[in-house]
């Protein structure tokens, strides 16, 4: 089904469009919250919790186009569960990668805010259309969808270590990047 | 700024790059499942071509071997009792006016021109018996020798009679040196042997 069909249906409040919604963008939904939270289980309810926010600000949203609006809320959703079982859940997908942030964020940077938060993501954007197609898509599927070096490198016939490379020049090239915006790396 | 804030804030990079790796996201799963489909098909067309090399190869060497087998055996002997050749292939292509046009030489002539040669030999023989309007026709001339004499063997479809068995024996004996000219017919039954 169309994404601007899916959308009239959230629009006219009728029930098929989470079973529309779901159809579309749910193993997509899942991924996302797996690679970040390890765990089946989690995984399935950040899956439902996705779908149950879209009904709930759509409207006064529509989204379009609507793909990316989903995994952005399914991935904010699985962040929050990840900073809820934190302790308890050590070397979870979200540590892998918290760890090779690193490369780009210390810890002891200073205090976050929602306008810091949008400016962070537009130089993140700018800094992404800088970069080569394959790079900035591969970057992404990392940093983003949480997937993997060694599946991202199986998808591209290169090997792990030539992926693991490219990503952490990137992460160094970032850092420089947003240092140059006066972000505070 | 924390690390947990930063992968936050990836959250809210711009749509259009989300898109964009979605699109390789299904294009590379697209590709993975064509890959998986066309296997079978690349196993076969691979285990066809391969099959079709080796029959190449093994005919290639079947044909060597068959050649290094023909040539080590020994050579055909000329004489060949169940085959009838035809007056054409005996005396050659018939002329437009349906005749052939021959010369027949004198014993002296017919000797140089003959000697030591079996295939003029069996060609004049066949030269002389259709001057004779005989019917009968040579097919091959060999020669044996032992220990006291040689011998040429003519091979003649049919008896050609006394007279002209005489004629034969003076050609025979002076082109080839032979003691003796044995006549034979294809099964290899004699008909007459004559001393030189």
């Amino acid at each position: 089904m169309e994404d601007r069909r899916i959308v009239e249906l959230f629009l006219a409040r009728a029930e098929e469009a989470i079973t529309a919604l779901n159809q579309k963008y749910g193993r997509l939904c899942r991924r996302i919250a797996m690679n970040i939270l390890g765990n089946e289980a989690d995984a399935e309810e950040c899956e439902a919790d996705t779908a149950l926010a879209v009904w709930n600000t759509v409207p006064p949203n529509a989204p379009d186009p609507l793909m990316p609006y989903v995994c952005r809320i399914a991935r904010n959703l699985a962040l929050d569960r990840y900073r809820y079982n934190h302790a308890a859940r050590r070397g979870s997908g979200a540590d892998v990668l918290l760890s090779e942030i690193g490369d780009i964020i210390s810890d002891t940077a200073g205090a976050e805010d929602e306008a810091m938060a949008k400016a962070t993501a537009a130089a993140i954007s700018d800094f992404l259309r800088g970069q080569r197609k394959e790079d900035r898509r591969l970057f992404i599927r990392r940093y983003f969808h949480g997937d993997s070096v060694e599946l991202i490198a199986r998808e591209r016939g290169i090997t792990q270590n030539a992926a693991s490379v490219k990503l952490h020049r990137m992460r160094t090239r970032l850092r420089a990047f947003l240092k140059e915006r006066g972000i505070d790396v | 700024m924390k690390r947990e804030f930063f992968l936050r804030a990836l959250s809210e990079i711009d749509d259009d790059l989300l898109i964009e790796a979605d699109v390789e996201n299904k294009e590379n799963k697209a590709n993975a499942k064509n890959k998986a489909r066309m296997l079978p098909f690349r196993i076969a067309g691979t285990a066809a071509a391969c099959l079709i090399l080796l029959v190449g190869v093994w005919s290639v060497f079947q044909g060597g071997m068959k050649k290094a087998m023909l040539d080590s055996a020994a050579p055909e002997a000329e004489f060949a009792p169940d085959r009838m050749p035809t007056e054409d292939a005996i005396l050659g292509a018939a002329d437009a006016d349906g005749g052939h046009d021959y010369n027949y030489k004198a014993d002296e002539e017919f000797s140089a021109a003959t000697a030591g040669q079996p295939q003029n030999v069996k060609n004049a023989v066949n030269e002389y018996l259709a001057e004779s309007d005989s019917a009968v026709r040579c097919t091959g001339v060999t020669e044996e020798k032992t220990n006291h004499a040689r011998i040429a063997c003519v091979t003649l479809t049919d008896d050609p009679g006394e007279d002209v068995l005489s004629a034969l024996l003076e050609m025979v004996k002076n082109s080839v040196g032979a003691d003796s000219v044995r006549f034979l017919l294809p099964d290899g039954t004699e008909i007459e042997t004559i001393d030189a």
